[in-house]
């Protein structure tokens, strides 16, 4: 069953009051505008280059499943707000530990056995509802881990719950 | 202030917070002293004074919880002449709106241990970070502003260039470019050395074809804004600019006067923000930019264990409607357009947040004079 998008797709279920949300300029601005068709939603993941602006960890612009080089940032600002479009910056959990409820998730895995419990989660270029985003997946090789399932999607109102770890 | 009255002003800090009512009373004052603070230093605040709002002045989105100020410019119109047997065209009346969005300033959130806080005896730190980070938060609140002009008087020079065009000495030689929203200075325009970002001195010429740009476009120009040094380029007027009253009192005491060729100006220090070679003109704020306070500067103070933690935020929004309203003159020969043809960008707009205010003395890199090592 595909993943549904919603206005909010990034629910933090644990306190953040000690993780780090640190804001960032995208290196393509537009991508803050509701209207766009690749806008970033809350949920993708992204990296941050040497110019300290930030970009989507698995780039849509390649094949679904492409999977993401570095270890990313989950997006905290839903897509359109007022203050993100005015400033042209947006929010990540740049450091600490959360657990957090996400609908930006490979939910059909072709061939995979799905998500369970304690698998390692990793970033790739996954596609649903019509358009590609930079979401999680089930680890596939040497790839970057970035969290950890805590509750899978059929237990969870179809809302992938991991929560942070990583590894590389 | 000697070094008892410090330290006693820091104990006193730190006894405060220890407690909760200390805590809330601190607060209160720190938020006293910042708003003060506020009204005085910010040039956007001087060049369009923000209205205080409330919630109930804006509009939620549908989508997010964040807020809007829907904002409404006046409706065009026209007469004209008509015989007695005439009737005149109609106008289906509809005004131009926007929304602005509400954004956060906030200073860093500060944090010290309270034992080291008994280091700090001959200055009182804490009441220095109070007014540091006013200052700081007008800084960013400046230079988003002035990143706002910078888009509004662009984007009308695209407009009549038909796409981003090089503005240099170079493109206007050759007859290039039309100079709708910006202006070269006279020396930069006959300047017959490659582009570059170094500005030449202002002539009294470049302010009056700067006003015309908004004199003949139904608007006046009401405001000028530059840095300090350009404004020391005044000083170097000879008695063909000034007369000779005013060359003589120029003399020995300075340029005195609140208004250049009958415009107020703001001269300004933050020459990081404001770069020196950019000077603005603007018309009366109601004709030309909006600015909101949601809500005031808050003040956060709290101490857990030995870590004391402090932080200034306020809400705001800005907006410039009328991009119209505003013109630059540019006192250098290269280019600062989008197209950035002579690569002085960087050096002519705003520096980017994270270089605001950068330091300046080298105490730390053990540059200082006399040197003494301590032992």
């Amino acid at each position: 069953m595909a993943s549904t998008l919603f206005k909010v797709n990034f629910e933090p279920v644990s306190n953040i009051e000690f993780v780090q949300r640190r804001a960032f300029v995208p290196v393509d601005t537009t991508l803050l505008q509701p209207l766009n068709a690749a806008a970033y939603v809350d949920g993708e993941w992204v990296v941050v280059n040497d110019d300290g602006k930030m970009l989507r960890a698995a780039d849509i612009g390649q094949a679904a499943g492409t999977a993401a080089a570095l270890r990313g940032y989950p997006l905290h600002v839903e897509r359109g707000r007022y203050d993100v479009q005015t400033i042209k910056k947006a929010t990540v959990f740049y450091m600490g530990e959360y657990e957090a409820n996400t609908r930006i998730f490979d939910a059909d895995l072709n061939g995979a056995a799905g998500f369970n419990y304690g698998d390692t989660l990793s970033v790739a270029v996954i596609t649903f509802q019509g358009r590609k985003f930079s979401g999680l997946v089930k680890t596939a090789a040497a790839e970057p881990v970035v969290g950890i399932v805590t509750k899978k999607p059929s237990k969870n109102g179809q809302k992938l719950r991991f929560k942070y770890a990583w590894a590389k | 202030m000697d070094l008892s009255q410090a330290q006693l002003m820091n104990e006193m800090f730190q006894q405060k917070v220890a407690t909760q009512e200390g805590r809330d009373k601190l607060n209160e004052y720190g938020g006293s002293w910042i708003r003060d603070r506020l009204r005085e230093v910010s040039f956007a605040d001087k060049l369009v004074p923000p209205e205080r709002v409330t919630r109930n002045d804006c509009q939620v989105s549908t989508e997010t919880d964040t807020l809007v100020k829907i904002i409404s410019l006046e409706p065009q119109s026209r007469a004209m002449t008509i015989d007695f047997r005439g009737q005149p065209e109609v106008n289906m009346i509809r005004a131009p709106r926007m929304a602005v969005g509400f954004f956060t300033i906030s200073s860093q959130k500060f944090e010290k241990y309270e034992q080291e806080l008994q280091a700090y005896g001959d200055m009182p730190i804490t009441k220095i970070i109070e007014d540091n980070s006013v200052k700081d938060m007008q800084e960013v609140k400046d230079r988003e502003w002035l990143l706002h002009v910078e888009s509004a008087i662009q984007a009308l020079q695209e407009e009549a260039n038909g796409g981003v065009t090089a503005l240099s000495n170079v493109s206007l030689q050759a007859g290039g470019p039309i100079e709708f929203s910006v202006i070269k200075g006279e020396m930069a325009r006959a300047s017959q050395t490659a582009p570059s970002a170094t500005p030449f001195p202002m002539q009294r010429p470049d302010l009056a074809k700067l006003f015309k740009l908004l004199d003949g476009n139904r608007l006046r120009c009401e405001r000028l804004l530059f840095t300090e040094s350009d404004f020391d380029d005044i000083l170097s007027w000879t008695v063909e600019d000034f007369g000779s009253k005013i060359q003589s009192e120029t003399t020995v005491e300075g340029y005195k006067y609140q208004t250049l060729l009958g415009r107020p100006f703001i001269r300004t220090i933050k020459t990081d923000i404001l770069r020196p070679g950019n000077v603005y003109a603007f018309t009366a704020p109601q004709f030309f930019a909006k600015s909101y306070i949601l809500n005031d500067t808050k003040f956060y103070i709290d101490k857990i264990a030995n870590l004391i933690m402090f932080q200034a935020w306020q809400d705001v929004a800005m907006c410039i409607p009328n991009i119209a309203a505003v013109r630059k003159l540019e006192l250098y020969s290269g280019d600062a357009s989008a197209a950035d043809a002579n690569a002085i960008l960087e050096t002519v707009i705003p520096r980017p947040e994270d270089q605001l205010g950068a330091v300046n003395n080298r105490v730390d890199a053990g540059l200082k004079f006399p040197d003494i090592d301590t032992y």
